[in-house]
């Protein structure tokens, strides 16, 4: 009987989590989102001031609704405040503050026109994240994998060394690297 | 080590044994305090050390923690099967769960204690912990935790256990040394001091010397006293002659002088003697013969001490030697039934040397052998042995033993034990000195019970001495 009783308990934990785990998904992101700024060194001129926030952009459609915003809220990184803007679908017309932001992460709505951003992108010291698969090699710098349940990071040190920026070798560790071009 | 034994020990040893004690026991101390000191500070070094180091792994651990990469957390953790030392250690994250973890002993009891979000260090049975917190841009994102054995501090206290005792033997040694050398500072002034007293005590120091003072310490002060006392000794000695030899002086006169009329007496100068009166005055004539050499006995040998004596020495004649001697003994050889053989006079031997002297100690040993023999007879011997003349005076009498013999003309002279054989005990001393003084000599020869033979040896006279005479 009370071996039972432990297995209905396994199992019902087991459905339950899943659940439970794809609903913080994009929690999880978020939190890596901002976790990126830690490990990540922008060149000093970037800052308008010495403690200037750092700007987080979102390019398409906002998979985070507010959690983003609730966990930026009074977060303060080496100094520097946060603060998010989200961009409509993109257009070339948006460079000039695509190029101002310090991390964009292009949600999967621009899958198609991710050629044209990161062409606009080049040469700015802008830490770029994705969920497009390939992300990498197609040029862009990181890139949120999944691992069964577990969200793993891949990342091309090539591109962002090209854009000035420097990834700690500590968040190296822990992603998959791409050196292909 | 007794305390009997130590009170006996000399004083050499017990310098070098108190110094040697108290080095040791005051590096003993001082290594104890030492590894005391070690004992309870080097747990807290290691600890420190170690929080060190886990606060290095922490932070190379903060990307592994914030994005949830258990597998990069552990193989990092696994690098610490580098060091044997390090039992386990643990990552946790936020909430305090375990995060990935590493076992030196793959099957020992995987027990982390919970971290709590706060930081600690202990360190208890037999091993060193640390609990520290991980910070990744300004929040904590984790702690680690690790532990180690003490091999290594129990390794190191072996060491400086080793090394104090490899010390402490070395100091030991030294200070041996070193302490052997040095007590002859204290303990030879000493010695000096103890073996010029033994000589005194003994009756054998020559008391015109004075001990070195070497320092102004005890021993000098001791040496000091016993310097004074010496001196003191010295001019008590010094009166103790000067005494006899005025007593001696004042009496010799007046004894002469008794004897003088006696013998006028006896030649019938004071009118005609009946045989009994003639008796009485020969009785008192050897009295008084023998109470004049005692005195002059006691003279000689206060000249001798004083060291005062001084030899005429002249060519003289070795028959009126003798015959000068045996004067005044015809009478007791008579009474006593004795017969005084004379040999060797019929050549006349020239000796060199001081006439007066020579008589006196023929006359003492002619008086020891008369006393000493009851029959039989007394020779008188003159003969020479190589370039000395030699007069022996031989007796049939009570003779001595070989240990009697060996301490007769020392200062620790013989005194007869028979009451009527023995006199002051002068006798033999004063004639080795006088013989000594004009390049001569006493010997004996002597046979328990047989008799005894004493010899004199006087240098004999030189052709150019006798020319010079
Ligand atoms: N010829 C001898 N035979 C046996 N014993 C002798 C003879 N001559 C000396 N002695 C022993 O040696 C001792 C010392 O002799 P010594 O002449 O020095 O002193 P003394 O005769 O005792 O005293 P003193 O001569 O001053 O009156 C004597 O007492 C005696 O015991
Ligand atoms: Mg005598």
């Amino acid at each position: 009987m009370k071996k039972f009783r432990r297995f209905i308990f396994i199992f019902v934990l087991a459905t339950v989590l899943p659940v439970f785990g794809q609903v913080s998904e994009y929690a999880v992101k978020a939190a890596y989102l901002l976790n990126f700024v830690w490990f990540v060194n922008w060149p000093e001129k970037v800052y308008d001031d010495e403690d200037g926030a750092i700007e987080i952009g979102i390019l398409g459609d906002d998979p985070f609704g507010d959690t983003l915003d609730n966990m930026a809220k009074g977060k303060v990184i080496n100094g520097h405040s946060i603060i998010i803007r989200r961009f409509e679908n993109f257009d070339e017309g948006q460079a000039e503050k695509l190029r101002k932001c310090h991390l964009l992460f292009i949600c999967y709505s621009e899958k198609n026109s991710l050629p044209g951003i990161l062409r606009i992108l080049k040469g700015a010291p802008v830490l770029t994240v994705s969920e497009i698969e390939k992300f990498p090699l197609l040029g862009g710098m990181i890139l949120f994998d999944q691992e069964g349940q577990r969200i793993t990071l891949a990342i091309n040190p090539k591109a962002a060394q090209k854009a000035k920026l420097e990834i700690s070798s500590k968040l190296l560790q822990v992603s998959k690297i791409f050196r292909a071009e | 080590m007794n305390l009997i034994n130590f009170k006996d020990m000399p004083l050499k040893k017990k310098i070098v044994m108190i110094a040697v004690i108290s080095t040791s026991v005051s590096l003993l101390v001082a290594c104890l305090f030492f590894v005391m000191y070690e004992r309870l500070t080097y747990p807290n070094i290691r600890l420190q050390s170690l929080s060190t180091w886990a606060q290095i792994m922490g932070n190379n651990s903060t990307a592994a923690l914030t994005f949830n990469d258990h597998k990069t957390a552990e193989e990092m953790l696994k690098s610490l099967k580098a060091n044997p030392h390090v039992l386990s250690a643990c990552l946790y994250d936020t909430k305090g769960k375990v995060f990935a973890q590493y076992k030196r002993d793959k099957d020992a009891l995987g027990y982390f204690p919970i971290a709590t979000g706060k930081e600690e260090a202990e360190y208890s049975m037999g091993s060193l912990k640390v609990i520290r917190d991980i910070f990744a841009g300004g929040e904590r994102v984790g702690s680690i935790f690790l532990e180690t054995d003490t091999e290594e501090m129990k390794s190191r206290l072996e060491n400086y256990t080793l090394i104090t005792l490899l010390i402490g033997l070395l100091s030991f040694l030294i200070s041996l040394l070193v302490a052997s050398r040095l007590q002859r500072y204290v303990s030879k002034p000493l010695r000096q001091v103890v073996d010029r007293m033994k000589d005194i005590a003994n009756g054998e120091g020559d008391l015109t010397k004075r001990l070195e003072v070497s320092g102004k310490d005890e021993i000098g002060d001791v040496a000091e006293a016993f310097n004074a006392f010496v001196g003191k000794l010295q001019t008590v000695g010094e009166m103790k002659l000067d005494l006899i030899s005025v007593v001696s002086h004042q009496l010799k006169t007046p004894v002469a002088e008794i004897n003088g009329f006696i013998e006028n007496m006896l030649e019938g100068l004071t009118g005609e003697i009946n045989p009994r009166q003639k008796r009485y005055l020969q009785e008192m004539r050897l009295i008084g013969r023998e109470n004049y050499r005692l005195i002059g006995d006691l003279l000689n040998a206060s000249k001798i001490d004083r060291g005062v004596v001084t030899v005429d020495l002249k060519p003289i004649s070795a028959k009126e030697v003798v015959t000068m001697a045996i004067r005044d003994y015809e009478q007791i050889l008579e009474q006593k039934g004795l017969r005084l053989l004379l040999e060797g006079m019929e050549e006349d031997m020239k000796l060199y040397g001081d006439r007066d002297k020579v008589v006196e100690a023929l006359r003492n040993l002619l008086n020891n052998a008369i006393k000493c023999t009851d029959k039989g007879t007394v020779t008188i011997r003159l003969g020479s042995e190589g370039d000395k003349g030699v007069i022996e005076v031989r007796d049939t009498g009570i003779g001595m033993n070989g240990e009697t013999m060996g301490r007769l003309f020392t200062k620790n002279r013989v005194l007869g034990k028979e009451a009527h054989r023995s006199g002051a005990g002068l006798g033999l001393y004063i004639s080795k000195h006088f013989m000594m003084l004009q390049k001569g000599d006493v010997s004996v020869t002597s046979e328990e019970g047989k008799g005894s033979c004493f010899k004199l040896s006087v240098p004999k006279m030189k052709k150019q001495e006798g020319a010079a005479a």
